[in-house]
């Protein structure tokens, strides 16, 4: 066995234990950082397998960004782990999800003869993010740029929610602040005036 | 003694792939990690000296001549005190939180190229590497301060996450306006992209986004005047208020390795990294058999000095900073962050865009 063969299964080992350690943990904030844990794991995984572009861009967006927001609203929720829901209500509902998701597996697995799909993958001298780049832009460019819109969509619409909530707190009016001079806050008084 | 240095970096590195040679990497990690460790220790002496002198005090002076064994005096001390944790905190993360944020602060280095050869991994993805790993940098501050089980801690630990999502974003498009002129992620070539003398450099082309690059780098390592996260008048320290002794110096020394780190990019992505300002076309006629003139040859010349220098001189702004600006209120960074400069970022590669397809200068060819 070659050391990557064993690296291969200390970080698939490890992806697995957090998994189940995920679903199984009470505190949510464990739960978010064994997520994180999950999907370092899974970019050493595709490090291995010389997808470097895709392992870094999986820690720098999902790991750097999505999860940290993630974390983020936990950790301001306090939110109270509840007690009454009898412990049968939770295994009725994971064993129904969990079945769903296992006929939709083996239907893709094995109706599809998932295992005689290889396609052959080259990479060039300059290394997989310039041909990804590459590809992006020229055979996928439609859906690129379809994706990209629906991101802005998402983004305005994301903002748009936020403005029409109604603004109870005090907040500062950066514009007045920035408008306002001297003259109109401080007047210099002579005696004889008061 | 550059070249001396050089040679054995160039030997050590041919063993680099071979994992058999696993001391050989640790060897260079150690050639790293050392100056490195060094130069955070007196970057702490140089900041209390330099704005001391800039506000007319002494600055440390007792331990060593001229106080130049202060930061070992610090160390000593910080590593003999005790360590508390606090009650009903979450011990494992409280005591994880250090550590994340020191190995995330070190890890970037290993793609930053001192010098043509001397680079520890010369991956081809490094500016996204190194993005990737800075915003790691995150997952310290926001575990330290929810384990900490303080009010304090968690609210700077929330003001210094929300800060480092929004710069990051600007600092991100500031790098892409680098990306299009060097047509690489590696930043061995983005430094051989701007060869010429100190107008090639892109902080010509790109001056806005220079500008905004450091700025959110200021921003990301939570320093004056973005250093809400830790404002002592409204939060005590922030993030690691619980921390004590050992704790606290690792969060310390992350810092200002980060610091360092923003200074080295600045100078690797804008100022040419190793590169001189100087630029002879006939370097090599020059040969004269003067012990001073050679002296001053090598000194013109590219090397590892040129990078120092221009770190230092980034290193010296963020002090500088401290010395000068007062602290920003909350809403003002966020402003500045979302509202001026990243559409700025987006106008000047907008800008670049058009100077890229007519070809301008000696940047755009």
């Amino acid at each position: 066995m070659d050391i990557l063969s064993i690296l291969f299964y200390l970080v698939a080992s490890v992806i697995i234990l957090s998994s189940i350690a995920l679903i199984v943990v009470n505190n949510t904030v464990h739960a978010a950082l064994l997520l994180v844990l999950i999907f370092f794991n899974s970019a050493i995984l595709w490090l291995m397998l010389q997808a470097e572009f895709l392992a870094i861009v999986l820690v720098l967006v999902y790991v750097g960004a999505v999860l940290v927001l993630f974390l983020f609203v936990i950790m301001l929720l306090d939110i109270q782990v509840k007690k009454n829901i009898s412990k049968k209500m939770y295994l009725l509902f994971s064993v129904f999800i969990s079945l769903i998701m296992f006929i939709e597996l083996y239907m893709v697995i094995f109706y599809h003869d998932f295992a005689s799909i290889q396609k052959e993958i080259t990479i060039s001298e300059l290394g997989n993010t310039y041909d990804i780049g590459l590809s992006l832009f020229t055979n996928y460019i439609f859906s690129f740029e379809v994706t990209a819109f629906i991101l802005l969509v998402a983004i305005i619409a994301a903002i748009a929610i936020n403005l029409n909530v109604k603004q109870r707190s005090l907040k500062q009016n950066p514009g007045k602040q920035v408008l306002e001079s001297k003259e109109s806050r401080l007047k210099i008084l002579k005696d004889e005036e008061l | 003694m550059f070249n001396y240095i050089n040679n054995i970096f160039n030997t050590l590195s041919a063993y680099f792939y071979d994992l058999s040679s696993l001391p050989y990497t640790l060897i260079l990690i150690g050639m790293i990690m050392v100056p490195l460790l060094t130069l955070v220790a007196y970057y702490t002496y140089a900041e209390r000296k330099i704005i001391a002198s800039m506000q007319g005090r002494l600055g440390p002076n007792v331990v060593g001549p001229k106080g130049l064994m202060q930061p070992f005096a610090d160390g000593v001390k910080l590593f003999f005190k005790e360590i508390v944790i606090p009650t009903d905190s979450n011990k494992f993360l409280f005591l994880l939180a250090p550590v994340i944020t020191f190995t995330v602060a070190f890890a970037a280095w290993a793609v930053i190229p001192f010098d043509s050869v001397m680079v520890l991994s010369n991956i081809n993805a490094g500016l996204l590497y190194i993005l990737a790993m800075t915003s790691l940098g995150i997952y310290g501050i926001i575990i330290a301060g929810w384990a900490s089980n303080s009010k304090y801690a968690l609210l700077g630990a929330m003001r210094s996450a929300s800060l480092i999502i929004a710069y990051e974003i600007a600092m991100g498009f500031a790098l892409v306006g680098v990306i299009m002129i060097s047509g690489s992620l590696n930043l061995g070539d983005i430094i051989n992209a701007q060869k010429g003398s100190i107008f090639n450099w892109l902080w010509v082309p790109l001056f806005p986004l220079f500008i905004i690059y450091f700025i959110a780098g200021v921003a990301e390592t939570n320093r004056a005047p973005f250093d809400v996260a830790e404002g002592e008048s409204e939060l005590v320290a922030g993030f690691h208020v619980e921390y004590s002794g050992m704790g606290f110096a690792v969060f310390f020394i992350a810092e200002y390795a980060n610091m360092i780190l923003i200074s080295a990019l600045t100078a690797i992505l804008f100022f040419g990294g190793w590169l001189s300002p100087f630029y002879l076309e006939d370097l090599d006629s020059f040969q004269i058999n003067d012990q001073i003139n050679n002296l001053l040859l090598f000194f013109i010349n590219d090397g590892l000095h040129w990078f120092i220098i221009k770190t230092f001189f980034f290193m010296f702004c963020f002090i500088w900073f401290r010395a000068t600006f007062p602290r920003y209120r909350y809403d003002q960074i966020m402003r500045l962050g979302w509202k001026i400069l990243i559409p700025l970022t987006l106008i000047w590669i907008f800008v670049e865009m058009i100077l890229i397809y007519f070809k301008v200068g000696p940047w755009f060819t």
